[in-house]
């Protein structure tokens, strides 16, 4: 992203007859672009999730996953994450456009409890199916207890629209 | 009117996938686009797909309306123990407080509760009431015993039970409950509970070297070398029992103690001890001058004698 800014500004070539070709380039823009929607027309609706950016995680915005992984002197932190990883992954392509919110997973002990809001886009009888679908196959995988608590909106809560 | 008579159809026998030939369905509302004169009663759902009843791809008509949130019809007085009776996240249907949580937008108020996943992603002690609680401690009740009421000072306490013996157990969130440092085993008594003469209380203290506190009298044996609780456990007090037994013999290479190997200084035999006793021998000659010296007055020979003596005494 960043090369093709600066590829962007290549001047012309300074002269065709003196035999050399030059390059001009500006400096690297180093903006921070992690997980951030940028500012638009004004019509595309956010949730606090995608509206606040990462630097407000602690402050005004919480964690998705917790575990004690990152505890100090406590080991495991890099299973939780991929665990999370895949979970998300998993719940994300299983219930197919009907996330209306990132999944939260929360671990007791050895219980993994996937927290998953979810807009009414299928028959109550397709989600119940698809969450004991969830839950054995995600026990099968990882040998411990998952649970799945759904709650369902009519939409998505939108934060603000930019 | 093959499309109506199967509407009909649809309706008493159930699901039927029916894919009709030939009746243009791709403009639902406008319904004179048909050749015949039929009044088509479809649905308005048919979205462009071939006529298949009411299934279609979210049959709106049997949808069911989603139902009240549980919190209008809770009463005021109502058991919350069973509402949450166990540790679940947020539910805002369950929940009837005007909860709002979030960085309020510009000029805002936080945003509510429904929908809100900061309120989900935060963990909550709505099933702790004081009642919920109180009711745990109910049921747990009868699997409890009293503590004995002979052992109400930690006086008697050490006394009955002087080895003390701890060890931590680790709990902690993911798919494995191991956690190698709990096999980790500490144990720890006093030596003044323990029948030891005086040989046998020094040997133990040399033969334990840095285990033994001298202020606490503690001895404290910690044992992590097995990979299993227990096995530390026999382990430390196997080596309890052998220290024990150890320090009660005598060796024969223990007669061979030295001055340096003594933990303690003692009076006897030390060169201190020596070096005055010599001194009080010497003091004989000592005395005998300075009586003369006392008695005759300072003359020659017993100034003399009053040297000799005051150099032997000082060993110059």
């Amino acid at each position: 992203m960043r090369t093709l800014i600066a590829l962007a500004r290549v001047g012309t070539p300074i002269c065709v007859n003196s035999g050399t070709r030059t390059l001009h380039a500006t400096a690297i823009c180093c903006k921070n672009r992690a997980a951030r929607i940028r500012v638009g027309k004004g019509d595309r609706p956010l949730t606090y999730e995608q509206a606040l950016h990462p630097h407000h995680i602690g402050h005004r915005k919480g964690w998705l996953s917790q575990h004690t992984g990152n505890l100090q002197g406590e080991a495991g932190a890099s299973d939780r994450t991929v665990e999370d990883m895949f979970v998300r992954r998993f719940i994300f392509g299983t219930f197919h456009n009907c996330l209306a919110n990132e999944v939260v997973i929360k671990r007791r002990g050895n219980m993994l409890v996937v927290c998953a809001l979810m807009v009414q886009k299928l028959p109550p009888q397709k989600f119940y199916f698809l969450i004991g679908y969830t839950e054995t196959l995600l026990s099968h995988f990882y040998k411990c207890p998952v649970k799945m608590e759904v709650q369902t909106l009519a939409d998505k809560a939108v934060y603000k629209y930019l | 009117m093959a499309a109506h008579t199967l509407k009909k159809s649809i309706w008493s026998i159930g699901r039927i996938h029916c894919h009709v030939y030939g009746v243009n369905v791709r403009n639902p509302l406008n319904r004179a686009t048909y050749a015949t004169a039929l009044s088509t009663n479809h649905s308005s759902q048919n979205k462009g797909f071939p006529d298949r009843g009411n299934r279609g791809p979210f049959n709106r008509r049997s949808r069911r309306e989603a139902g009240d949130p549980r919190t209008d019809r809770m009463p005021v007085d109502q058991d919350w123990t069973t509402v949450y009776p166990t540790a679940t996240p947020f539910r805002q249907g369950s929940v009837p407080l005007p909860v709002r949580m979030g960085f309020p937008v510009k000029k805002g108020v936080p945003p509510e509760k429904k929908g809100n996943l900061e309120l989900i992603k935060i963990p909550n002690f709505l099933h702790l009431t004081p009642l919920a609680i109180k009711k745990h401690c109910e049921a747990l009740k009868p699997f409890c015993t009293e503590w004995p009421s002979a052992l109400d000072t930690g006086a008697k306490c050490d006394e009955h039970f002087p080895i003390k013996v701890e060890s931590k157990d680790y709990v902690s969130a993911g798919t494995s409950l191991r956690n190698p440092s709990a096999r980790i085993v500490h144990l720890r008594l006093k030596l003044s509970c323990l029948n030891l003469d005086d040989h046998a209380r020094k040997k133990m203290v040399k033969l334990v070297g840095e285990r033994y506190c001298k202020d606490t009298d503690t001895l404290a044996i910690t044992t992590d070398g097995c990979p299993v609780r227990k096995q530390n456990y026999d382990y430390a007090m196997y080596l309890l029992t052998v220290l024990y037994h150890e320090s009660w013999k005598m060796e024969a290479w223990e007669s061979e103690k030295t001055v340096a190997d003594m933990e303690e200084y003692s009076w006897e035999d030390s060169p201190s001890q020596k070096n005055i006793m010599s001194t009080l021998v010497r003091m004989q000659e000592y005395r005998d001058s300075v009586t003369r010296l006392k008695n005759e007055g300072e003359s020659e020979s017993s100034m003399h004698q009053y040297r000799d003596a005051v150099k032997k005494l000082l060993n110059l």
